[in-house]
C-alpha cells in the first residue's frame, strides 16, 4: 500500500530522434518550399536582371530563347524571363500567406466557437459556412474580383472568402470531439470560464489536423491565385506574377515555348511542395 | 445542515421522459467519506455531474446544496468559484483528464491563478500538495504523456488540494488503472481522508476500494438509491437482495476470505 514517491526516470529529448520519424515526404516538401521562400525573399539580389522583375523594357533583346545570358530565355518586351519568375515567387508567397492566415484564422476562430458551444451557437455559423460552401468557390472568387478593382489584394479577398468555410467545417468536427474529453470537463470542474476553454483547452487539442489541411491547402491558394491572374481579374502588369505570366505568352506556346513554360512549371513545382508537405505530415499524423 | 458540505434532497435527473437517476437524499458532512455503488447505468455518476451543476441536457429537479451555495439556482460566476475551490472532481481516466498540450506545472499554475493564488503563495500550494500526494516536484516539468496513470490521478488530486477544495468528488478514481497503481491511488485518497480529514464523495463499483475508505455507503440501481448506510453494517448485513448480489460479485482467491472487510 505505499505509494513509490521516487525520481522520475529522466526522459530522452534529442530533437534529431523526433526528426527521424518524419516522413521523407513531409521534409523533400519542406526542403522544396524552403528553396522558394528563399528565392522570393533574395529575388532582388539572385535575380540576374533585377529591374527586370518591374517595368523595365528591353526591345531588341524581345523573345531570345535560353541561352547563358538568359536562362529562361526572354519575354515579349526583353525581359529575363528567370528574373521575373523569381520575383513572381515573392508575389505567389504573399498570396499564399496572406490568404491562409486570415481564412485560417478566421475559419478556425468560428470552427471551434461553433465546435464547442454546439446548439443554436453551432447551427448558425455551419448554416453561414453552408451558404458559402454553396457558390462554386472560383465563380464566387470571380465574382468579388470583378466587383473590386483587378489588384494583388482583390486576389487575397476574393480567395479568402471563398477559402474559410472549409477550415470552420474541419476545425468544428474536430472541435467537438475535442470538446467531450475529460480534461474539457476537468477544467469546467475547475472553475474555468467557457472562453478559456475554447481558446486554451480545445483549440489547440484540435489544431493538428487543420495546420495538415493549411499546408495541402497552400498548392491550391496558388493555383487559384493563378487562374484568377490568367483570367486578368488578379495582378496586372508589370507585377511579375506567374498566372500572368502564363496568360501573356500561351499565345507564344508554339513559337516562343520558354516565355510560358518556366512560369508553368514554377506554379506546378510549388503547388507539388505544398502537396508533398501537407501529404508527408497526414501521413505521420495517421501513424 | 450546517455541518453538510453536500446536500441533496429529493434530486431527479431527467433526459426527456426518462429518470435516469432519483436520489431523495445525499448527505457528505466535513471529514466524511461517502461512497455511491452500483453497476454501470445506476445513475452515480450522474448524480455525481448533477452535484457540481455540470449535467447538461437534462432536466434537474429537488435540491442541490454545495457550502452553502444551492447549486440549482446559482448563476455561472458564482458556480464558477464553488468549483475547484470548495469541491473538486477527480474523473475516471486520468490522463484524459489532462490537457495533453500543457505541462503540468502550467496546469496547476492557470488553476491556482484562477482562483486568485499567485507567485510564491501558488508555488507554495503547489509543493505540499504535491507532496500530500507523494509526487516528486519535477512533475511540474512534465507533459500528461510524460507521466503514469497513476502519477496524473495523484496529480489530480494535488490539484484539488492546492485549491483547497473541502471535497473530493471521484468518480471511479481507480477503475481506469492497473492494479499496483490502483492501491498508490487508494493510499494517497485513504491518508488525506483519515489525516487530512479531506471529505470525499466517491463513486465505484469496486467494492474492495469502498469498505477500505468509505464511513457510509450508498447502493443505487437503475438510477434509485435501494440501500444506504454506515459502511460497516451494509457490507455485514445488507438488506437488500441488490447489495448482496453486488457483494457476491466481488472476485476472491482461492483460500483468501473475503476482500470486502466489513
Amino acid at each position: 500500500m505505499t505509494a513509490p514517491a521516487g525520481a522520475l526516470p529522466t526522459l530522452r529529448r534529442t530533437p534529431l530522434s523526433r526528426l527521424a520519424g518524419v516522413d521523407r515526404l513531409a521534409v523533400a516538401g519542406a526542403v522544396l518550399l524552403g528553396i522558394i521562400v528563399l528565392a522570393a525573399v533574395f529575388a532582388p539580389w539572385i535575380a540576374p536582371y533585377p529591374e527586370d522583375g518591374g517595368s523595365a523594357t528591353h526591345p531588341t533583346e524581345a523573345l531570345l530563347p535560353p541561352s547563358a545570358e538568359h536562362w529562361f530565355g526572354t519575354d515579349q518586351v526583353g525581359r529575363d524571363v528567370l528574373s521575373r519568375v523569381l520575383f513572381g515567387a515573392r508575389t505567389s508567397l504573399v498570396i499564399v500567406v496572406a490568404v491562409l492566415a486570415i481564412s485560417g484564422t478566421v475559419g478556425v476562430i468560428l470552427g471551434v466557437v461553433a465546435g464547442y458551444a454546439g446548439g443554436w451557437v453551432r447551427d448558425v455559423i455551419m448554416r453561414v459556412t453552408d451558404v458559402f460552401l454553396a457558390f462554386p468557390a472560383l465563380l464566387l472568387s470571380l465574382a468579388l474580383a470583378v466587383v473590386l478593382q483587378p489588384s494583388v489584394t482583390t486576389v487575397i479577398v476574393a480567395i479568402s472568402a471563398t477559402w474559410w468555410p472549409w477550415y470552420t467545417r474541419l476545425t468544428a468536427s474536430v472541435a467537438s470531439s475535442v470538446a467531450t474529453r475529460g480534461f474539457v470537463d476537468a477544467a469546467r470542474c475547475l472553475g474555468v470560464p467557457a472562453p478559456l476553454i475554447v481558446f486554451r483547452h480545445v483549440l489547440p487539442n484540435a489544431l493538428t489536423p487543420v495546420l495538415v489541411q493549411l499546408s495541402l491547402d497552400g498548392g491550391g491558394v496558388i493555383l487559384t491565385a493563378a487562374a484568377l491572374s490568367y483570367l486578368g481579374l488578379g495582378a496586372h502588369e508589370p507585377t511579375a506574377e506567374w498566372g500572368l505570366m502564363v496568360e501573356q505568352g500561351q499565345a507564344l506556346f508554339t513559337t516562343n515555348w520558354w516565355v510560358v513554360t518556366f512560369p508553368g512549371l514554377a506554379i506546378l513545382i510549388t503547388a507539388f511542395a505544398c502537396n508533398m508537405l501537407g501529404e508527408g505530415l497526414r501521413a505521420r499524423l495517421a501513424r | 445542515m450546517s455541518d453538510a458540505l453536500i446536500s441533496v434532497r429529493d434530486l431527479q435527473v431527467r433526459i426527456g421522459d426518462r429518470v435516469i437517476a432519483t436520489v431523495p437524499e445525499l448527505d457528505v458532512a466535513r471529514g466524511e467519506c461517502v461512497a455511491i455503488v452500483g453497476e454501470s447505468g445506476s445513475g452515480k455518476t450522474t448524480t455525481l455531474l448533477a452535484i457540481l451543476g455540470l449535467l447538461e441536457g437534462a432536466a434537474v429537479t429537488g435540491s442541490i446544496t454545495v457550502a452553502g451555495v444551492d447549486v440549482l439556482a446559482a448563476g455561472p460566476a458564482e458556480l464558477r468559484r464553488i468549483r475547484g475551490s470548495t469541491v473538486a472532481l477527480v474523473l475516471q481516466s486520468p490522463q484524459s483528464a489532462l490537457n495533453p498540450t500543457m505541462r503540468l506545472g502550467t496546469l496547476m499554475r492557470r488553476a491556482l491563478a484562477r482562483h486568485g493564488v499567485k507567485g510564491d503563495e501558488a508555488r507554495a500550494r503547489a509543493e505540499r500538495a504535491l507532496a500530500d500526494v507523494l509526487l516528486p516536484p519535477e512533475v511540474l516539468r512534465r507533459y500528461p504523456h510524460q507521466v503514469s496513470g497513476g502519477q496524473a490521478q495523484r496529480f489530480a488530486i494535488a490539484l484539488a488540494l492546492a485549491l483547497g477544495a473541502e471535497v473530493l468528488l471521484a468518480d471511479e478514481p481507480t477503475s481506469a488503472l492497473d492494479v499496483t497503481v490502483q492501491a498508490e491511488v487508494v493510499a494517497v485518497l485513504r491518508r488525506l481522508h483519515e489525516e487530512r480529514g479531506l471529505a470525499v464523495l466517491l463513486v465505484s463499483h469496486d467494492l474492495a476500494l469502498v469498505s477500505s475508505i468509505a464511513d457510509r455507503v450508498v447502493v443505487m440501481k437503475d438510477g434509485a438509491v435501494v440501500e444506504s448506510g454506515p459502511a460497516a453494517g451494509v457490507f455485514a448485513r445488507p438488506r437488500e437482495q441488490y447489495t448482496k448480489d453486488l457483494i457476491a460479485a466481488v472476485p476472491r482467491l482461492p483460500g483468501h476470505s473475503a476482500e470486502v472487510q466489513a
